[in-house]
């Protein structure tokens, strides 16, 4: 009996300590042994933020049929896994669980919105995975400390503050004013905007703060008329944007000022919202994305994925397509600059691809010419590659905007 | 002097939608919660009417108020009578909240969420009034909120239908023992406010655009114009939109701008605390102490 129960005990210790060893091992077996590398979307794909989460969606759709035609990244093919958080952060943390958890994503796109990428990034970072950040513009969502495995290909508010400032200065404007609303978004916008005022050694003449969606805009028409403005800097959205435009206009302070805007000032009605007002306000873009209006061409590297666009998705318009074809090349290099980062590190493992997209070495892109990252630098994109454009087109309303020439 | 004309404007949009609370609160003692969502529905419809229907302006305002009327009811039929006496069941605060949210995601399926532009009446046209340029539509505005004012008042005191409304909202018990069907005066009463509400929303729909969001901020503004003129007190609603519309246009000179609402809050809650009954009934108990001391 007591040699029965040594003999047992013996087969248990040696099964549990195999067991153990193979558990140790896990990570390495599964990286040799996957079938699949799985990519966890998490977008808005209805909702006010639809535009953007579905052309994300596009893109990555687009990409990931490439990728897998031309035989996968490193034999592998390539599948995502997409969630509809609806931009709501509720959502968007529950299902990046679930995508990590239950699908177990190696890869992280998205979510569409800051709010979003605020309440499900912590969650992310903790389970090492490395996460592209292609749409939300929130400055404080990448940090190379605090979020290791983050990385942004958009233009983050911070440095489209930035941008705003250097064109409203190198303009020769002398009376600067900001303009924001009180959300989270307005108020890091102004504080963005004030520290490259700083920076730059100007001061604005007055800052406007106001309640985002309110009826009546004329005092904050009226205020930017009282402080003698010749530049307003807009942190606003569309819609607030075009009725405080319609109050300069009623206040009759439309012909000594011109509106640089932040891209959430873009939108594809701004002009009938904002009336003849429009004409004074810009917005800003991608160089790459930009022609001048008297020569409407694409260098080649963007004609390549518009002509794509147009052959998967078909043309932009009332009943057809609605999603942007800039918005779509952003997922598409989503899933592009992981294969870059997966085939540099030779490895799908977090840490040895977070370590190749680190290295200092520039990634090209569809959306942007190229991303460089950094040990502390995780946002990608560069600064020089923002300009101001127009805010919509007649011809290509929501394709892209036009460059504004530098006078 | 332009402060005060905006100042009016605006205050027009708050009366009205003050008016439409109060309206549905004189006669049953709830709060529609869903009076925002309402008036949000009848400027969707008149877009609708405008540029898909291809109807003329006019004739789209006079069917949307038809069809706003009818929503509203249809919000009463299904989110309040079901629940029997209101006074013991205070569930329609649930589902008149719920109802707002329903009608909002439903206007954001219909309609889509990029806000639209409305035409402004009379095209737009600016007139110089005591040297200020001012639209007409915003003169219109302010006339047609107090054509209203008068006629509802008119309506209240001198006819049959409004000595009905008066006996049902003072009296609803009684009011039943003297044949009154306090059912169709209810009913009439949702009806009304629904017409009010989407007069409101078209007016205000050139200037805040339309979109399933428009009444999100300016909502809450209609129940602090309901709560400073005295909820349930109809002449009370005008005064307190118009006050809290001039007030806030005043304000906007000297206060920065993000401020402007707490700003109106804070005198709400000063006038809930100081006069409960809104500024028209403490006029009267004024009137009333003077005349004592006398």
């Amino acid at each position: 009996m007591k040699k029965h129960s040594w003999v047992t005990f013996s087969i248990v210790t040696v099964v549990s300590f195999t067991m153990l060893l193979t558990g140790c091992n896990k990570p390495a077996v599964q990286e040799n042994s996957k079938k699949e590398i799985v990519i966890g979307a998490v977008h808005a794909m209805s909702g006010p933020s639809a535009t953007l989460g579905n052309s994300i969606k596009q893109g990555m759709d687009l990409a990931i049929k490439e990728v897998n035609a031309a035989g996968g990244i490193m034999g592998m093919p390539v599948r995502a896994v997409y969630r509809d958080d609806e931009g709501d952060p509720t959502k968007a943390k529950s299902y990046m669980e679930e995508v990590i958890i239950k699908d177990k994503a190696d890869f992280i796109v998205g979510p569409t919105n800051s709010t979003s990428v605020a309440a499900s990034e912590p969650f992310v970072n903790q389970n090492k995975k490395v996460q592209i950040l292609d749409i939300a513009t929130a400055s404080d969502l990448v940090d190379a400390n605090k979020f290791p495995y983050t990385f942004r290909t958009m233009i983050p508010n911070n440095k489209q503050a930035e941008a705003l400032v250097k064109i409203a200065i190198s303009k020769g404007y002398k009376k600067i004013v900001l303009v924001q609303d009180t959300t989270a978004l307005g108020v890091g916008g102004l504080a963005d905007m004030k520290k490259y005022m700083d920076l730059a050694g100007a001061k604005a003449v007055a800052e406007i703060s106001y309640t985002a969606n309110a009826a009546d805009m004329t005092p904050v028409a009226q205020k930017i008329k009282d402080a003698g403005a010749d530049c307003a800097l807009f942190w606003t959205l569309g819609a607030d944007g075009a009725k405080i435009i319609k109050a300069l206009e009623r206040v009759n302070y439309l012909n000594n000022l011109e509106v640089l805007g932040y891209t959430g000032l873009s939108m594809t009605n701004f002009q009938a919202l904002a009336g003849p007002g429009a004409s004074i306000c810009s917005t800003l873009g991608l160089e790459v994305w930009a022609p001048l209006r008297s020569q409407p061409k694409f260098d080649d590297v963007r004609q390549s994925i518009y002509d794509k666009v147009l052959k998967e998705y078909g043309a932009f318009g009332p009943g057809k397509r609605d999603t942007s074809p800039i918005y779509i090349s952003c997922g598409y290099d989503s899933v592009m600059l992981l294969k870059a980062a997966i085939e540099k590190a030779k490895s799908i493992d977090s840490d040895k691809v977070k370590a190749a997209l680190e290295s200092g070495d520039e990634f090209k892109g569809y959306y942007a010419k190229g991303y460089v990252f950094s040990k502390t630098e995780h946002d990608g994109l560069n600064v020089n590659e923002i300009c101001q454009t127009e805010i919509s087109t007649d011809k290509y309303l929501g394709e892209f905007a036009y460059k504004i020439a530098k006078k | 002097m332009q402060d005060i004309l905006f100042g009016l404007t605006t205050g027009s949009i708050y009366a009205l939608m003050a008016l439409a609370i109060g309206i549905v609160y004189s006669t049953t003692g709830i709060i529609n919660f869903a009076n925002g969502s309402i008036v949000m529905i009848g400027a969707i419809v008149g877009f609708w009417l405008v540029s898909i229907v291809g109807l003329p302006l006019w004739s789209a305002i006079l069917l949307s108020i038809v069809i706003t009327s009818l929503v509203n009811i249809i919000l009463y039929k299904t989110c309040v009578k079901i629940l029997g006496n209101l006074h013991v069941n205070i569930g329609w605060i649930t589902t008149l909240l719920g109802a707002s949210i329903i009608l909002d995601n439903l206007a954001r399926v219909l309609f889509g969420s990029e806000p639209q532009p409305f035409p402004y009446l009379f095209g737009g046209t600016e007139i110089t009034l005591l040297g200020y340029r001012i639209m007409l539509h915003e003169i219109a505005m302010v006339v047609i909120t107090l054509v209203i004012a008068i006629s509802y008042q008119a309506m209240i005191k001198k006819t049959t239908l409004g000595n009905a409304i008066r006996a049902v909202s003072t009296l609803p018990d009684s009011a039943k023992i003297m044949g009154i069907k306090s059912e169709v005066i209810v009913v009439l009463c949702f009806g009304m406010a629904g017409g009010v509400a989407a007069i409101c929303g078209i007016l205000m729909a050139p200037i805040t655009f339309v979109s399933y969001t428009m009444t999100m901020t300016v909502g809450l503004k209609g129940f602090a114009a309901a709560l400073i003129g005295g909820l349930g007190n109809t002449k009370g609603a005008f005064v307190g939109g118009w006050s809290l519309g001039i007030l806030e246009a005043l304000l906007s000179r000297y206060i920065p701008l993000g401020l402007k609402d707490a700003v109106s809050f804070i005198i709400m809650i000063l006038i809930i605390l100081l006069m409960p009954g809104g500024v028209l009934s403490g006029i009267k108990l004024r009137k009333k102490a003077a005349a004592v001391k006398l």
